[in-house]
């Protein structure tokens, strides 16, 4: 049984909102298993360092940022003053550490079969207004590029959820320590659906 | 926030904040600021094993977020042993009652403690029994959570129900999430599987939260519809 864990967090718009539970139901209804959680209210150096933060990413930010203005048919230079990857990458990526501040937010790992891919299908695509219906980022939002981008703001993307297997597992060494120990205990649903 | 209201004041700027409140609410903010006559209240709870097991902590936890308590720490571990022994009372007084309490429902049950507990005095099972609730709680990771808002200890009271599920009313969470009952928990052996843990006295919320979170771990901030729910 090859059991992944996956990193999601609740970020702190959604806190104050009291979406906490929402967000957990979310999850642990298909049978996803909490493993661990915590309320953290992180510097802005731990922020920066939960993103890869290398010029090769920022530069890929910056590239979607460019996309997403492309698709919504606004002029990026007009708004951003840039329409460089690399300049546009950093620009975003400090208001994201900014967005993360706005609160304290809520770091969680949940366990299961294909938990990261099943994680981010209930989370929705990453920009809420092109979420998919039915997905948290659909049902508890509207923000979108050009809505943030006129707020000199992030897109609120209130939930993190790790893209890839590696990604998590890097992200929950970061986030608890590759030292952490978790603790087994059984669900309702997995002498269903792993035995 | 809260400042010491002067007693003597407190009829007259109370009669004052009334009027300034009918008249033009802001003012009454511009001028009165200070006047704070509740202070919130926190609470500890703690999602069970039982519940946590059966995937239900977010759903749980939803219910205290949905009447606008906040959450002021949050985190999700096994309750460490030291801990959980001073969550629940050591003095004799609470083992008599919790003993005799246990004595009683056996005789209504016409069990004999004896074969039991192999005892009959009161001190004695009560030390089981806290023995019982130690491995409850640490039987699976749990959520544990330090909630805050106005007149919370009652809230949180009203919102959780009868501590015997059985017995708990329709639309409290021990209502809607468990049917377990004394009877049933006895014959067993174990303790009530009762969902959650809520602090359930003014005193016990602050102390239960101060002994289960570090100062760190806790975070004051301010919901989104606060300012709707309390203008």
């Amino acid at each position: 049984m090859n059991l992944e864990k996956t990193l999601l967090i609740i970020k702190p718009d959604a806190v104050k909102r009291g979406l906490i539970g929402t967000i957990i139901e979310t999850f642990e209804k298909p049978g996803l298993k909490l493993m661990a959680a915590k309320m953290v209210r992180p510097k802005g150096d731990v922020i920066k360092n939960h993103y890869p933060g290398t010029p090769l990413w920022i530069t890929e930010m910056g590239n979607k940022t460019l996309a997403s203005f492309k698709q919504a048919g606004t002029d990026v230079k007009k708004i951003m003053g840039t329409d460089e990857p690399l300049k546009l990458g950093t620009f975003v990526y400090d208001r994201l550490v900014k967005y993360w501040q706005e609160g304290p937010i809520v770091v969680m790992i949940f366990e299961g079969p294909n938990a990261v891919a099943v994680a981010r299908k209930l989370r929705g695509h990453t920009i809420p207004a092109l979420a998919e219906p039915g997905t948290l980022h659909a049902i508890y939002s509207y923000d979108s590029s050009t809505l943030s981008s006129t707020l000199d703001r992030v897109v609120k993307t209130f939930v993190h959820a790790s893209g890839s297997v590696e990604e998590a597992e890097r992200e929950i060494k970061y986030w608890f320590g590759k030292d952490y120990k978790f603790e087994e205990y059984k669900r309702e649903t997995d002498d269903l659906y792993l035995v | 926030m809260e400042k010491i209201i002067n007693l003597k004041n407190i009829k007259e700027r109370l009669t004052t904040c009334i009027w300034y409140n009918y008249y033009n609410n802001y003012n009454r903010y511009n001028g009165y600021t200070n006047f704070v006559l509740m202070k919130k209240q926190r609470a500890l709870i703690i999602i069970k094993p039982d519940a946590v097991e059966r995937g239900l902590s977010g759903t749980i936890t939803k219910r205290f977020e949905n009447v606008g308590l906040t959450i002021i720490g949050l985190k999700f571990q096994k309750a460490d042993s030291a801990t959980v022994v001073a969550h629940y009372p050591s003095t004799d007084v609470w083992f008599e009652k919790v003993g005799q309490r246990t004595l009683k429902n056996c005789a209504a049950k016409g069990v004999d403690p004896k074969v039991v507990f192999k005892t009959d005095d009161a001190v004695s099972i009560g030390k089981q029994v806290k023995q019982w609730l130690i491995t409850y709680f640490q039987e699976s990771p749990v959520l544990i959570m330090a909630v805050e808002g106005y007149e919370c200890i009652e809230i949180i009271r009203k919102l959780s129900g009868n501590t015997i599920p059985v017995l708990a009313a329709p639309g409290t969470i021990r209502g809607d999430f468990s049917h377990d009952s004394i009877d049933l928990a006895n014959e067993a052996m174990r303790p009530l599987r009762n969902a959650i843990h809520a602090s359930d006295a003014v005193e016990d919320g602050e102390k239960e939260v101060a002994l289960w979170f570090k100062p760190e771990e806790l975070f004051s901030y301010e919901r989104a519809d606060e300012k709707i729910m309390f203008p």
